[in-house]
């Protein structure tokens, strides 16, 4: 046997299982968010056991179990975890063809010269994935397409695999099936030619590649020309200290990474994953570039022993992209020369690293009527956002501050605006707002507030 | 939030506080959809209680909140003025208010003008139709975009002026905005300029603060987004609403608002005023139309009694016509005898029904066949001199053929003159937690999760329960959600067209009422519903569509083509013993009106044996006599277990003829009257809450009224509160006498017609589908077993449609093409027209005719071609061909010879059945699951339904079947009846709410099910009450097996 299919038919599920243990005891499904009907597309051994299967309407599964956990599926992280997966295994077999979002073919010719015996190859999978944890159903067959069929279908030879399994159109499915013909056996039985002519060049197709096409399936995998991993940690981290030791462990891979291509990482990208919280992100810049642990670790010490999380760390991911030659030269980015004329990114970029991220800041308007609503920070470097209503000062306070309005002259107005009753952050109030002068003869914009009989300023006009 | 103070700012010069009059001329109600928070009834009591002197409704480009706000200005005495309000992008908003009746009329051919120039629900406005049509008895305020000057403002606004001298004012809305002072110098700028005079008003959208959280979330529904996005869009303040006085006072120029008292002075348009006019042309010229009522009648009376009719029906014919003359109805009734006299040429079956529908008067003009010689029916109901209502009359007609009515009233009337009653589309609850929902921005999946789980008819747990048993007041926002759906409930949607209310009037509609366009093409509803048309004493004329008529129709029709028997459902023999023998064993599949589970558990029960008694046990397996607990009384009486008494003579006059027990809606209000001592006028308020109990509680208030008016009267307060119960019951479906006699007219032909013709009666019924509760696989089990021989679609036989044929000496059915899915009429037509005399003998004889590929495949699927290719497998290869694109493997076709298929299994062919026709004529699933399951997947042993009859009563049974049908009726308590089907007959199974809470999951969205449960028998009915369910659909390979559920 030649090919290997291995079938991974609730990959993105296993890692949030594996990430909160707990879940595996309720019945959790992943579904489509964007359907409708929402349709389940992956479900643990919990659901399945309530009757609950892929493709079924998420409605439907709720009245299954009162207690079930739906999540959403998530096709980008899918499809990380496949590559992964992938560039796990590329350490152990050479020939590796995904087949996204789920399942990979090895093909075991290659793996032959080491491992006479293909089962050898398939015990070393199958110890290799027993360390991640997924669930895979494998099997082998003479051509890619065969291993795939069997392996999605559960099958042990392709005569009884259910016409339905068969990578076709749907309609070729109901043909078949309304010509009594169920299985593969029962199609393999009829003559070739008659069936081709009744049904169709794509069924006599799909018949020559199950049977004999041995040709590769797919584009090979390749190693990315960047590092990448994500790990689940062994327990929740709440503080750096509890971080280290598997971020050590990236940081090795990483030096492997490197090393075997003789680069150097000008940038490390690491980004925590919390509960129910985005995650978040950090940026180690290394201006000169590093590749060993021994130069990484501190830096990255550096830039996070002090920071406070907003909540308990399941999973952390590392990523360098910004790889160079190690013998190559480079410019200091420190010591740029009188003519050599940075890019704001990069400005803002060495900004935040020397005073840190949530130091630099952009400001956006958004359309709102409570002033406070009307901006938002944004992260450094976009200046987007609509024009300021008339009427309205560039100059607003962090806080509005409280005022003795006998000691200032009201002069148009009022605009009554209500702080909305769906603020998440203010209670909902009236004001009325006027512009006013100081006793200096500044203009500034005031307001009195109905809930608190109070007058307070809110902003300066520009002279 | 509380009442606003000013603070010292530039309109404080205002504070002068004195009494004032103030006219409100801009108020939006919520029949502009979804831009106001108000109904017109509480703009109205609002502006009362703040102490205006006149409000104007004026909805967008509408007059339908109009009637109510009439309504509500009866009870809160203020002058209301009728408007509408215009918006256009560029020049602003207009008012229109009518001034007078005729201006009136103008202001409803402007709406008309511009609802009929868009689709339905929108409207088209062109400025220049102030000026060009004819608005002289209205009034118009102007409040101009005044940021948006158009070059051709200038000469508009001369013209305008011009044209509405004396009549227009440039409106001024505080706002309370930044702009509001530049606005103001604009305006006062333009009033200078144009010596145009100013009036305040406020465009209001709310008559009290406490509604500002639904106007915001109106909003968001109405911009299609969540509210954290309104952004701008949303309203800045509160501001737009009817405002106190003294904030008027402190907000607007004393001169502008004493304005609006001059505007209101201007108005004497009062909607009593609007007077309905007949269509004339009901009466030829020569008779006045009480004589030409009375010619007719005389006319129908020899035709209905050709040996001259009785003397009490000529009293009793004569009474009414008395009655019709005195209260000016005669053209109503010509009006309807007319439709009912074209749809007697063109031979299209009807019946009438309503209060009025079953007067001698009306079965002498053809109306109805109720014939009142046979039954002595309660005619108080015809028509009310104490109540003052228009007689109701509805006509159904053969669902196939009312449009031919229709589109004579439009041909005889004309469009300007006839079109149908709006039916206002109101926010449900599940309407309204999906919108509001989407409105706070609430999950997708959270609002489908609780969508999904509410059991909305789970009346113990109310929806509210239900949500916060969910866990949704967890989320930050269920609160509010929770709140504001309980708000939105019943609020106005959208205008959709009523079933078949139509107003034909003596001259142009859009005089009396705007016409705007429905949905379908051609067809034009009023603004307003039927409760307006019946507060302004309009009549409507009720053109409704059975589907039994049809069926009876067809089935008539066989009967004379085959039997040479030529009925009517005047003519049907009366009284006959065997059709009543045959309803008492409840064999009443396919019967009108007594064919559902409850029904049918009733009639053995009941044992009707007359035609009053079918009438009664129409209206007694009702929410009114079954909550108001009277089922079992009535049976008691009548089966002489308990004798019959009655708390008084006044009672007994009501009661006698259903012994003692009250079952009819006039019934109920009768003895409000007789023993509660409820005025005419109250019983007629008490009769139009009862329409409207559940949404608005209206019935409360009369529980005291009733109660203690019967103590005073000596009843027993038990007496009284079942009465209470009972009016709750009827609250909701209203079932009078007069309505039962003209359903068990029906239930008693369908009856007949079953019991002598059967195969008639199923082709009628199969070829008029969908109607009734059974599916076309459910009527032809019951066909079978009913032994009419049913053959099977046959490409060389069949017709369209079912036909009759005898079967070895004994009328039979066989099997149309209209029950094959996916099939087009039109591809079947050209297959019978051209098909040979003796059939088609080969297949290629059929692929010649080029028939669509999707209709080859439809009929092989449902084996129509077995005559041909022998099975549907053999059929399909036969009939596939791909032409010539694989040349190369033509000549290996030809050398090898064509396939031989394997014929299908039973199973298999019945899954095929299934699908492509809904039903087998082959054994029943049970049968061959039964035979074929593999020994690992076997049936568990069961009982039969033919069994259960011989079992004793309590015994524990283990039974299953198909799922065909689950209903949960509205007054069971919760209480769900599944009905399975083996291979021998239907199983009642009964579902106790808490068992079938507990196992949901294990019969919801069952097909097959196994149920282990407690047989109970009262007298001949047989139910097998569940314990315990389990889901087996896993076992039965179809999906097409169709439940009937919850109807």
């Amino acid at each position: 046997m030649r090919w290997l299919y291995a079938h991974f038919p609730q990959l993105q599920l296993d890692r949030l299982l594996r990430m909160e243990q707990q879940l595996s005891q309720l019945p959790v499904v992943l579904y489509e968010e964007s359907g409708r009907p929402q349709r389940i597309v992956q479900a643990n051994s919990a659901a399945r056991a309530l009757g609950i299967s892929e493709h079924m309407a998420l409605p439907k599964a709720w009245l299954m179990t009162e207690n079930l956990r739906p999540l959403a599926w998530q096709a980008k992280a899918q499809a990380q975890e496949l590559q992964q997966l992938c560039a796990y295994l590329y350490r152990s077999f050479s020939d590796i063809y995904p087949d996204p979002p789920d399942g990979l073919w090895l093909n075991l010719q290659p793996m032959q010269r080491l491992h006479a015996d293909t089962e050898v190859s398939v015990q070393l999978l199958q110890q290799c994935l027993a360390k991640l944890a997924v669930m895979v159903r494998v099997k082998l067959a003479q051509t890619p397409l065969a291993a795939r069929a069997l392996a999605r279908a559960q099958c042990e030879n392709i005569g009884q695999l259910p016409v339905t399994s068969l990578p076709a159109e749907p309609v070729l499915h109901e043909r078949l099936q309304r010509l009594g013909m169920n299985t593969l056996a029962d199609v393999q039985r009829h003559p070739r030619a008659l069936l081709g002519r009744r049904l169709g060049e794509q069924l006599v197709s799909l018949l020559y590649a199950l049977e004999q096409n041995t040709q590769a399936p797919s584009a090979p995998f390749h190693p990315p020309s960047f590092f990448y991993q994500r790990t689940v940690l062994m327990a929740e981290a709440k503080s750096w200290q509890a971080l280290q030791f598997s971020l050590k462990r990236q940081l090795r891979e990483l030096e492997l990474y490197l090393e075997g291509r003789q680069q150097l990482t000008c940038q490390i990208q690491l980004r925590l994953y919390h509960r129910d919280h985005e995650p978040t992100s950090v940026i180690v810049g290394i201006p000169h570039g590093a590749w060993r642990v021994d130069e990484m670790m501190p830096l990255c010490q550096l830039k996070m022993a002090n920071q406070v999380w907003v909540a308990p760390v399941l999973e952390i991911s590392l990523s360098a992209r910004r790889l160079r030659a190690r013998e190559a030269e480079h410019r200091d980015l420190w010591q740029a020369g009188g003519q050599y004329q940075q890019p704001l990114s990069q400005v803002l970029n060495q900004l935040q690293l020397r005073l840190g991220e949530a130091e630099v800041m952009g400001l956006q308007t958004i359309s709102r009527w409570v002033p406070e609503d009307a901006w938002q920070r944004t992260s450094a470097g976009q200046v987007l956002g609509h024009a300021l209503p008339a009427a309205r000062p560039c100059w607003l306070l962090q806080q509005p501050q409280n005022i003795p309005i006998d000691l200032w002259s009201l002069e148009c107005g009022p605009e009554r605006l209500r702080i909305p009753w769906w603020s998440n952050t203010r209670e909902e109030s009236v004001r009325d707002y006027y512009h006013a002068r100081d006793q200096e003869g500044v203009l500034a914009w005031v307001f009195y507030c109905y809930q608190q009989q109070q007058w307070y300023v809110h902003g300066w006009f520009d002279a | 939030m509380g009442v606003l103070l000013l603070p010292a700012t530039a309109m404080v010069c205002a504070w002068v506080v004195r009494r004032m009059k103030y006219a409100e001329l801009y108020c939006l109600s919520h029949y502009s959809f979804l831009r106001s928070a108000s109904s017109p009834e509480e703009l109205v009591e609002a502006a009362y209680s703040l102490g205006y002197s006149a409000i104007a409704i004026t909805d967008e480009c509408s007059v339908a909140g109009m009637v109510k706000a009439w309504q509500a200005s009866k009870r809160y005495p203020i002058q209301l003025l009728v408007g509408s309000e215009f918006r256009h992008t560029e020049l602003g908003t207009f008012l229109v208010i009518a001034q007078t009746r005729q201006g009136y009329g103008q202001l409803c051919a402007l709406i008309t003008r511009c609802r009929r120039a868009a689709p339905k629900g929108e409207y088209q406005f062109m400025p220049e139709w102030l000026i060009s049509m004819g608005l002289s008895e209205c009034l118009l305020v102007w409040l101009p975009t005044l940021d948006k000057a158009s070059e051709k403002r200038p000469l508009f606004a001369e013209n305008l002026r011009q044209r509405f001298l004396g009549r227009s004012w440039l409106g001024y809305i505080r706002a309370f905005h930044a702009d509001d002072k530049s606005q103001l110098n604009n305006l006062v700028t333009m009033s200078h300029k144009y010596n145009w005079p100013l009036v305040s008003c406020s465009g209001a959208r709310l008559h009290t603060l406490d509604r500002v959280q639904l106007l915001d979330v109106l909003d968001a529904i109405r911009l299609g987004c969540v509210l954290d996005q309104l952004g701008m869009e949303a309203s800045r303040n509160a501001e737009l609403r009817l405002r106190t006085l003294e904030e008027l006072q402190q907000a607007h120029p004393l001169a502008w608002l004493q304005e609006t008292e001059k505007v209101a002075q201007l108005c004497t348009f009062d909607p009593a005023s609007l007077r309905y006019e007949y269509p004339a042309e009901v009466v030829p010229e020569g008779y006045s139309p009480d004589d030409w009522l009375r010619e007719l009648a005389r006319l129908g009376m020899q035709k209905r009694f050709p040996d001259g009719p009785p003397g009490s029906v000529v009293a009793q014919v004569e009474r009414e016509l008395q009655l019709v003359q005195e209260l000016k109805y005669a053209h109503f009734f010509l009006t309807i005898q007319d439709i009912v006299e074209f749809a007697r040429q063109q031979n299209i079956l009807h019946q009438g029904r309503g209060s009025a529908a079953n007067s001698a008067l009306c079965y002498c003009l053809g109306i109805t066949a109720v014939n009142p010689t046979q039954s002595d029916l309660l005619f108080e109901r015809f028509i009310s001199r104490e109540r003052n209502e228009p007689p109701d009359i509805d006509v159904d007609f053969e669902h196939e053929r009312r449009e031919e009515v229709i589109q004579y009233i439009y041909k005889k009337y004309g469009r300007e003159r006839a079109a149908l009653a709006a039916t206002v589309i109101t926010y449900r609850l599940r309407s309204a937690l999906r919108d509001v929902g989407k409105a706070l921005g609430l999950p997708e999946g959270l609002i489908s999760e609780v969508i999904t789980r509410l059991d909305r008819r789970d009346r113990e747990e109310g929806w509210e329960q239900q949500l916060t048993d969910l866990g949704v007041l967890k989320h930050p926002r269920g609160h509010y959600w929770m709140t504001l759906v309980s708000a939105l409930l019943g609020f106005p949607r959208h205008l959709s067209q009523h079933v078949g209310g139509f107003v034909i009037a003596a001259n142009a509609l859009h005089e009396l009422v705007p016409v705007e366009n429905a949905s379908m093409p051609d067809r034009t509803v009023i603004q307003w519903d039927k409760d307006d048309l019946e507060a302004l004493c309009l009549l409507k004329v009720d053109v409704l569509a059975l589907g039994m008529l049809t069926a009876i129709r067809k089935t008539l029709n066989l009967v004379q083509q085959h039997h040479g028997a030529t009925l009517s459902l005047a003519t049907i023999p009366q009284e006959d013993p065997a059709v009543y023998a045959m309803l008492q064993k409840a064999d009443s599949v396919g019967l009108f009106q007594i064919e559902s589970r409850a029904q049918m558990n009733m009639l053995p029960r009941l044992k009707p044996a007359t035609f009053y008694d079918l009438v009664v046990q129409i209206a007694i397996v009702r929410p009114g006599p079954i909550q108001g607990d009277m089922v079992h009384p009535y049976l008691q009486r009548r089966s002489g277990k308990d004798a019959i008494e009655y708390p008084s003579d006044a009672v007994q006059d009501v009661l006698k003829r259903t012994l003692g027990v009250p079952i009819f809606q006039e019934q109920v209000i009768k003895l409000a009257m007789v023993a509660a001592g409820f005025t005419g006028g109250e019983a007629d308020q008490l009769r139009r809450a009862m329409a409207s109990w559940r949404s608005k509680g209206q019935l409360e208030m009369f529980r005291h009224k009733l109660i203690d008016g019967m103590l005073e009267r000596g009843y027993s307060s038990e007496f009284a509160e079942r009465l209470f119960a009972q009016i709750c019951g009827f609250g909701e479906y209203g079932f009078p006498e007069s309505h039962a006699a003209s359903f068990a007219i029906l239930a008693y032909a369908s009856a007949w017609l079953k019991f002598h013709y059967p195969a008639a009666f199923y082709i009628g019924l199969l070829n008029s589908l969908p109607m009734g509760f059974y599916s076309p696989s459910q009527l032809i089990q019951d066909a079978k077993r009913h032994q009419v021989p049913i053959l099977a679609v046959c490409v060389n036989q069949s017709q369209w449609d079912h036909q009759w044929l005898e079967v070895d000496g004994v009328p039979g059915i066989r099997l149309g093409f209209r029950l094959v899915k996916g099939l087009q009429q039109v591809d079947i037509d050209r297959l019978i027209r051209l098909r040979p005399h003796s059939g088609f003998s080969v297949m290629d004889e059929l692929k010649a005719l080029a028939l669509p590929q999707s209709c080859m495949t439809a009929l092989a699927s449902a084996n129509a071609f077995a005559a041909l290719s022998g099975h549907r497998y053999q059929a399909r290869w036969d009939m596939t061909a791909l032409g010539t694109q694989l040349p190369l493997l033509a000549a290996a076709e030809a050398s090898q010879g064509d396939l031989q298929l394997e014929a299908p299994h039973p199973v298999e062919s019945m899954r095929e059945d299934y699908h492509a026709l809904g039903l087998t004529l082959g054994e029943h699933p049970i049968a061959l699951l039964c035979r074929y399951l593999p020994t690992d997947l076997q049936l568990p042993n069961h009982r039969k339904a033919e069994e259960l009859h011989q079992l004793r009563h309590g015994q524990i049974v283990t039974v299953l079947g198909v799922v065909t049908g689950k209903q949960r009726p509205g007054t069971s308590k919760g209480v769900t009846f599944l009905t399975l089907e083996d291979d021998t007959g239907n199983i009642n199974v009964v579902l106790w709410q808490d068992i079938g809470r507990k196992q949901r999951k294990q019969w919801l969205h069952a097909k097959l099910l196994l149920v282990r449960g407690t047989l109970e028998r009262t007298e001949d009915v047989v139910h097998v009450v569940a314990g315990r369910l389990q889901d087996l659909s896993d076992r039965l390979p179809v999906d097409r097996l169709k439940s009937r559920d919850f109807h």
